[in-house]
């Protein structure tokens, strides 16, 4: 498990510090940072991805995230010119201070130290990884299928494109963590799970998903009970677009298995308060039961869902840190104010702008 | 100071109707003050903690209020009721350490008024009902007696700001956030300015987080930099040779007037105590913060000494951690 990030110069982040637990919660107004940290961690993974992370140094382009060149990326006011992240995991005694020349024109940042990390299986580069973009695939009649995602690399894409085929080839698998079995579950299988925690976001739901391998692609469906009966399939661009685009997330969550690492922007997209509160439980399980998630989200309703989860003991407190990102007062830069959690679920501050948007706004109507 | 404290002695209203007429701004004050950081409102432990069983007038209880709007065009006053957050008791076993239970407040030759003593006790706010007098103005005037560090009784008077009406609350709000907002100031620019100021110190941890949202007294911030300074001043006589090592007795020599000390063999002992005075390093080290500064009102300055490279991180600026 990652414990610790620090990022210098990096964007927003001049010099910001990140104490992890197992389920890490990312807030704060637009422009603050919240992505900052996501893409300093996706471009060490892309970059070691290509095999020049510790050869050559930091690829500001690639499949996990583009930035630009080295000028877009350099903090304002940056008094060296340097990119630097020291990461710290669980399973190493010492961290790793990764340092990165400025080039301003290039999208290629120089490693400095290349040393290189010793060959260990610390999910930030390895196949126990998942990312989800904010940016994720629309409903639509077919989704392509790919085997090399879905089983060399373990993914189901950057944009949930290949969730379709990861169902249609695992529905019937085992989850890898028993406490994400939905209590109305008859089975431990995916599919069958998937379809009862999607019901606690759409009623009586049913997924159905149908591999067509001659044209690589892959058909999917939903269907609802309806009393002891159930509908004709609907595709997905016939139901709310918060269904097909919340599946992601939940296969993302439910395939995980210990000592993964999930990356996930904006899991509540889409979908009405009951259903964010609910991905905030099933995330603090995933979270207690040894996967690592970093969610970027402004939703109050996924944050309450973590803290009532925290009360009835779902998940520890400890295991549970909430990173509120604001602007300095003096200096332009991404300051990290970090409220701790309670075993009652309550929050030990409230920094102006965190999630206090529907007070405000009673306060006014009262 | 995040919290304002309930003050159950100004209740019961006369009459239901009374208390029906009041709530609204009642909730509405509590709205105001949670959004400006004062989020949760301490109450007796004598009373119910959810307030539902609460006597607003004769016969007539919260949750009557309660189920007589909790429907229809005033659900949103229902909303904003369920939303205050609460916490119970007054003194945690943290205060009765720090000495609260040394501690009296007298108000009007009274010294039983239990919301008065907890207000004095936190310098927090009074949040009353609109019934009768005294309760009905603001500030109160309340006398406070107290052990100091040589045993000896000192008085002194307090003045505790009481919000009951909104009228009086836009008043008086003007003078504590003023406040407030001086001391947020002062605590974010001495922040903000630490790295140039202290250039062998680093704060990591919660120092930064801490000092960032100062609204505690003056008193004690001033304490802080003063600390901070001589922390600093240590640390240049220690690369110039002048020291060979930290010892808690050295600071002294450079001028802190504060007891520092180390934790204590049962602290040291117990892992979840351990885990409050453990942080990280930015170079990405957690390390134990087990010495500390012992400033005024139980505050302390948890900071680990880096001995190769003789620095010092403060890691936490704040109340005393746990003991027990």
């Amino acid at each position: 498990m990652l414990e610790f990030i620090r990022i210098q110069r990096f964007k927003a982040l001049h010099d910001a510090s990140f104490p992890l637990a197992a389920l890490n919660l990312l807030s704060g107004l637009n422009g603050m940072g919240k992505s900052s940290l996501i893409q300093a961690l996706l471009l060490l993974r892309q970059s070691k991805e290509k095999n020049i992370l510790f050869s050559k140094g930091l690829l500001l382009k690639g499949d996990y995230v583009s930035v630009g060149t080295g000028q877009d990326i350099l903090s304002e006011n940056a008094e060296e010119e340097t990119i630097e992240v020291t990461l710290a995991w669980k399973e190493r005694s010492d961290p790793f201070h990764f340092i990165f020349d400025y080039a301003g024109k290039s999208d290629l940042q120089p490693i400095r130290n290349s040393g290189g990390l010793p060959e260990e299986n610390l999910s930030l580069f390895s196949r126990d990884f998942q990312y989800l973009s904010a940016d994720r695939i629309s409903p639509k009649a077919a989704y392509e299928a790919s085997d090399y995602y879905i089983n060399d690399l373990n993914s189901i894409g950057n944009h949930g494109e290949y969730t379709a085929h990861y169902i249609a080839e695992n529905g019937i698998t085992r989850l890898n963590i028993k406490a994400l079995q939905h209590p109305d579950a008859l089975s431990p299988l995916l599919l069958d799970n998937l379809d009862k925690w999607m019901s606690e976001i759409s009623p009586g739901i049913r997924i159905h998903t149908q591999l067509h391998a001659a044209m690589n692609s892959v058909a999917l469906s939903y269907s609802f009970e309806q009393g002891k009966e159930m509908t004709a399939e609907f595709k997905p661009q016939n139901v709310g677009f918060g269904l097909t685009f919340v599946l992601p997330v939940l296969v993302a969550v439910l395939r995980a298995k210990p000592g993964e690492m999930l990356i996930i922007e904006n899991p509540e997209a889409h979908l009405h308060p009951g259903g964010q509160s609910v991905l905030g439980k099933l995330c603090s399980i995933a979270a207690a039961s040894g996967v690592q998630l970093i969610i970027e989200s402004h939703s109050d309703h996924f944050l309450n869902g973590v803290r009532v989860a925290v009360k009835e003991g779902v998940v520890s407190p400890r295991q549970v840190k909430i990173f509120y990102l604001e602007r300095g007062h003096l200096v332009h830069e991404a300051m990290v104010v970090s409220p701790e959690i309670d075993e009652q679920g309550r929050l030990s501050r409230w920094p102006q702008g965190f999630f206090d948007e529907s007070d405000r706004l009673l306060e006014k109507l009262l | 100071m995040t919290w304002l404290v309930f003050n159950h002695h100004s209740l019961p209203f006369d009459t239901a109707r009374d208390a029906d007429e009041s709530i609204p701004d009642f909730l509405k004050i509590c709205l105001k003050l949670n959004r400006n950081g004062l989020s949760t409102i301490l109450v007796d432990e004598s009373i119910d903690c959810h307030w539902f069983g609460l006597q607003l007038a004769d016969h007539y209880f919260w949750r009557d209020w309660y189920n007589k709007y909790k429907n229809g065009l005033h659900r949103d006053m229902v909303r904003a009721f369920r939303g205050i957050a609460t916490r119970q008791p007054f003194f945690s076993r943290e205060d009765d350490e720090q000495g609260a239970d040394l501690f009296e407040v007298t108000f009007k030759d009274d010294n039983s008024f239990a919301a008065l003593y907890a207000a004095a006790w936190h310098e927090a706010p009074l949040a009353s009902m609109p019934t009768r007098s005294p309760w009905i103005g603001s500030p109160l005037g309340v006398k406070v007696e107290q052990l100091d560090e040589t045993g000896k009784l000192q008085g002194r008077k307090l003045d505790i700001l009481n919000f009951y009406s909104l009228d009086n609350f836009e008043c008086q709000y003007t003078k504590l956030s003023k406040q407030r907002n001086e001391l947020l100031h002062s605590g974010r620019e001495f922040y903000e300015n630490c790295r140039n100021f202290f250039s062998h110190l680093t704060l990591c941890g919660d120092a930064p987080q801490q000092l960032r949202d100062w609204s505690t007294g003056k008193t004690i911030l001033d304490q802080v930099k003063e600390s901070l300074t001589r922390l600093n001043m240590f640390c240049e006589k220690w690369l110039d040779g002048v020291y060979a090592n930290y010892q808690h007795e050295l600071l002294r020599k450079v001028g802190l007037n504060h007891k520092v000390s180390g934790e204590s063999k049962s602290v040291r002992g117990n892992r979840k105590l351990i885990s409050l005075r453990e942080f990280w390093l930015p170079e990405g080290r957690k390390e134990i913060f087990e010495n500390h500064i012992k400033l005024s009102n139980g505050y302390r300055i948890h900071f680990f000494v880096e001995h190769q490279s003789k620095r010092i991180y403060v890691g936490y600026i704040g109340p005393h951690l746990k003991l027990k």
